[in-house]
């Protein structure tokens, strides 16, 4: 059997006692001593209060770690059901590393905790992070009011999902409190945000084009096609485009407008919704200058357009939109830096909601 | 001639990247038949593309001797992209790509060529909307920069129009000695200002060396010990197992010093121990690396049998299998005294690194391929834990450029028992273990800077010049009978001859063993 089988039990591994994750986790890895190596850039919490989130989570750890290493630690909070206050497995997601066949090896620690994130459950988690490595928080369900903290201090990076957001006036407030808390100037990332991100690379990439920018301001209308789910993420994109080309945006009767404010500059946006699922799945701009930016699934990429007056025409292709959660976090590892233009759209979003 | 144009404001590209964005452009490559368009430059193109890191509209002509079709050459660059991809080739992608390669056939001296190369360039800005902007990449011999440079002169192809640019690339190597490097950039500054032309050294857009950066300058732990009050030598090495396979007709006219030692290994160097720049803009960057070539310790007269050693490989074996001597490689002078190792000692006359030894190897048929930089540290003195003991081990930074890139440091641990024993351990990050993604190769990276404008990963002119300046006095004193420099020969599959042993050790230290 090779040493990534022993390390790696099916589904969330084995169980153990809370009080010996760790002595259990050496005799894990001794094991696999010499064939394998231990890799860990970062804890990764992944937190949950839905039943049976525990191996759906773990099966997205494994895609994420093929990639990025981290030491993975799955909390399921909220069981009522449970013979001990909290239940402990340990596994590992094991690849060969592309640097000559050696086997890459990320722990995950899952946890099944009674009750909602309390003090019991904050312990549990941060008696088990990784010293020293940052830690990302991806926060499953709908975000604290009253956050926990001792935990969210320690938090270098937050991730959640704005997609699920009915208020982003009230979360855009939650989100602050948290910021606050945190000693670790906590980096805000919203997957919700990064599922536009190819959709905006692609239309800045069509309007890198000199003489197709200026066309920009003469646009009297913006349709944006999304999931069902998708209507958040819908009016990011819209907030981002009017960040961009520093145009307010306002509610007017049932619609959505873009204003330039020194002109008479008034852009509508139309939203429409097409298919399932939280994505935005295209752009188009109309007027006296036109665009489109479109995903196509079937290609797996995203294709932009353009038609100037002189008849020429311009496209782009990009990679993709990401999917799903582990693709979506996946990407957001690998570009790691902070959101900058984020908060300022978060801001105009908010202001629109409330 | 002409100078770069500055990108055009787009609202849209603020907060997206954190690097300059490449511009629209068509890629023209002299050469185009050859084994770097197709093993190199078109692979890292596709996977610009297919990582959306390219431009809105990016084409390839390519500009070769042969009669080829635009789908001829389009089919052979994808059958080698399947096999030269860092990454799956995804049809979508390729065809979409495919179709703004195109192929023009014509001799290099032919001026008509030129002439149809314009009328192409402009009808494919037309339909790409290429803007007009041209990079134009010569891989190529040195012996034809000349006349491809006369004839994009001659047809104005050198000269942007108003908003667009134009830009050379050339590959190495740029020139065999000081008068030909000059004669070269004589040469190639007659069509192109200094700051369009692109000298490129792959090694410059490998991850590890633009880490080397990163460490020294993003460490606080590392730059106050960074001098010669705590560092004892440093070594960098590159060896390789490869002899000179089909390489002999070139490779028997430069030798290692030409081939490696004066671009790759001293522009490791000149990272390795340049002062911190103002600022990451290409010329202060440049500007600190030139000074450390200028302050090389010249090595002329008698040092050049102390401070040097040449070698060349006789018959061995690797990897369990026989190989043959150097002489006796296909396109090799039978007598050649062409040198396949060298190894050298260096000193650099600044204040940071005054009395601090540099020695560097490069060789050809060692045992073990790999580039390293090994920055030794003073040994602490073995005062407390054993009087009698001569010094502890030195603490050793190591940073490999390839294979296996990453970064590993030794230092002393106590093993565990009731005595006080001390043995070196080793802390290693590899990049491959802890990014599981690969990295971008080194000519994505240099072809997406060239797009954008940005020359700091690109040799300047005084660089190269400098760089030949130092290594053509070494030459010099090889050839001078006066000084005993002799050729020594090292079996393939050692690590060199007995003569770099007594180099290094000399002054009391040994190679590390890699």
């Amino acid at each position: 059997m090779a040493a990534a089988e022993f390390l790696a039990p099916a589904g969330i591994g084995i169980e153990v006692p809370l009080g010996r994750v760790d002595s259990e986790l050496k005799k894990l890895w001794k094991q696999g001593e010499g064939v394998v190596t231990r890799a860990s850039l970062i804890n990764l919490v992944i937190y949950s209060e839905v039943e049976g989130s525990l191996p759906i989570n773990s099966t997205m750890a494994a895609e994420i770690t093929q990639d990025h290493a981290c030491r993975v630690l799955l909390v399921e909070a909220g069981r009522r059901d449970l013979s001990a206050e909290v239940e402990a497995w340990i596994t590992a997601h094991c690849h060969v590393s592309r640097a000559g066949g050696r086997q890459v090896c990320c722990e995950q620690v899952a946890f099944r905790v009674a009750g909602p994130l309390d003090a019991l459950t904050a312990n549990t988690i941060l008696a088990h992070l990784d010293s020293d490595l940052p830690l990302v928080l991806w926060w499953q369900p709908a975000l604290p009011t009253e956050p926990h903290r001792e935990l969210w201090s320690r938090v270098d990076r937050l991730i959640f999902d704005s997609a699920t957001w009915i208020n982003a006036g009230v979360e855009a407030g939650k989100l602050r409190s948290l910021q606050q808390i945190s000693t670790h100037a906590m980096i805000l990332s919203d997957l919700n945000w990064n599922r536009s991100l190819p959709l905006r690379t692609a239309m800045a990439q069509l309007h890198d084009q000199p003489g197709v920018a200026c066309g920009l301001p003469s646009l009297t209308n913006i349709i944006i096609h999304h999931g069902t789910e998708g209507k958040t993420g819908a009016q990011l994109l819209a907030a981002w485009f009017a960040r961009q080309m520093k145009w307010k945006m306002k509610i007017v009767g049932t619609t959505t407008a873009l204003f330039a404010p020194d002109s008479n500059i008034r852009c509508e946006v139309e939203y429409i919704a097409e298919g399932d699922g939280p994505h935005v799945i295209a752009i188009e701009g109309r007027g006296d200058y036109q665009f489109q930016v479109r995903f196509a699934p079937e290609s797996g990429l995203v294709m932009g357009s353009t038609t100037l007056a002189d008849g020429h025409v311009y496209k782009v292709t990009a990679p993709g939109v990401k999917m799903d959660a582990a693709q979506l976090m996946g990407a957001e590892l690998e570009r790691g830096s902070e959101h900058r233009i984020y908060p300022e759209v978060l801001a105009m979003l908010a202001a629109l909601q409330n | 001639m002409n100078s770069s144009a500055s990108p055009t404001p787009n609202p849209l590209r603020d907060g997206l990247g954190l690097r300059s964005a490449p511009q629209s452009c068509t890629l023209v490559i002299f050469g185009a038949t050859g084994d770097l368009t197709h093993r190199k430059l078109v692979p890292a193109l596709y996977n610009i593309l297919a990582d959306g890191e390219a431009p809105p509209a990016l084409t390839v002509v390519g500009f070769a001797r042969r009669e080829k079709t635009n789908e001829i050459f389009r089919e052979e660059l994808g059958e080698a992209l399947k096999n030269f991809s860092r990454q799956t080739v995804k049809d979508e992608v390729w065809d979409h790509f495919s179709r703004s390669i195109y192929y023009h056939r014509s001799e290099f001296s032919e001026p008509e060529g030129y002439s149809r190369l314009k009328d192409l360039l402009d009808e494919i800005d037309r339909e790409h909307g290429t803007n007009g902007n041209r990079l134009f990449y010569l891989a190529v011999a040195p012996d034809q920069f000349g006349v491809i440079l006369d004839g994009l002169r001659a047809h104005g192809l050198n000269e942007a129009k108003p908003g667009s640019w134009a830009r050379a690339i050339i590959e190495k190597p740029f020139g065999i000695d000081l008068p030909s490097a000059k004669e070269l950039n004589t040469v190639v500054s007659s069509a192109f200002q200094e700051q369009d032309t692109y000298r490129i050294d792959h090694y410059l857009g490998k991850e590890t060396a633009q880490n080397i950066m990163v460490l020294r300058f993003a460490n606080a732990i590392f730059e106050p010990l960074w001098n010669h009050r705590y560092i004892d030598h440093i070594q960098i090495s590159a060896g390789e197992t490869l002899g000179v396979e089909a390489r002999g007709g070139y490779y028997d006219g430069a030798g290692a010093m030409r081939d490696m030692v004066q671009n790759h290994l001293l522009q490791l160097l000149c990272l390795t121990c340049m002062e911190p720049p103002t600022d990451l803009k290409a010329n202060s960057v440049r500007d600190e690396k030139v000074k450390v070539i200028r302050s090389l310790h010249p090595i002329t007269g008698d040092d050049v049998a102390t401070h040097t050693v040449r070698g060349q490989y006789a018959a061995g074996a690797i990897f369990g299998k026989e190989v043959p001597a150097y002489r006796d490689e296909q396109r090799v002078d039978p007598h050649s005294m062409t040198e396949t190792y060298v190894a050298l000692k260096l000193g650099i006359d600044n204040w940071r690194w005054a009395g601090v030894p540099i020695y560097l190897r490069v060789g050809k048929r060692l045992p073990k391929s790999g580039t390293e930089i090994a920055v030794h540290f003073k040994s602490a003195p073995a005062v407390l834990f054993n009087t009698n003991a001569p010094d502890l081990d030195q603490n050793v930074l190591v940073i490999r450029i390839q294979p296996d890139e990453g970064i590993s440091l030794r230092m002393q641990a106590k093993i565990p028992g009731a005595a006080v024993r001390i043995e070196p351990v080793k802390m290693d990050f590899h990049y491959g273990t802890s990014f599981g993604k690969a990295s971008p190769e080194a000519y994505e990276r240099l072809l997406l800077d060239a797009m954008s404008g940005d020359a700091t990963l690109f040799a300047r002119r005084d660089e190269v010049e400098e760089a030949w300046s130092f290594v053509d006095e070494i030459r010099a004193g090889w050839d001078d009978p006066t000084f005993s420099t002799p050729l020594e020969f090292y079996a393939a599959g050692s690590w060199g001859p007995d003569a770099a042993d007594r180099l290094i050790g000399a002054d009391g230290r040994a190679w590390r063993r890699m």
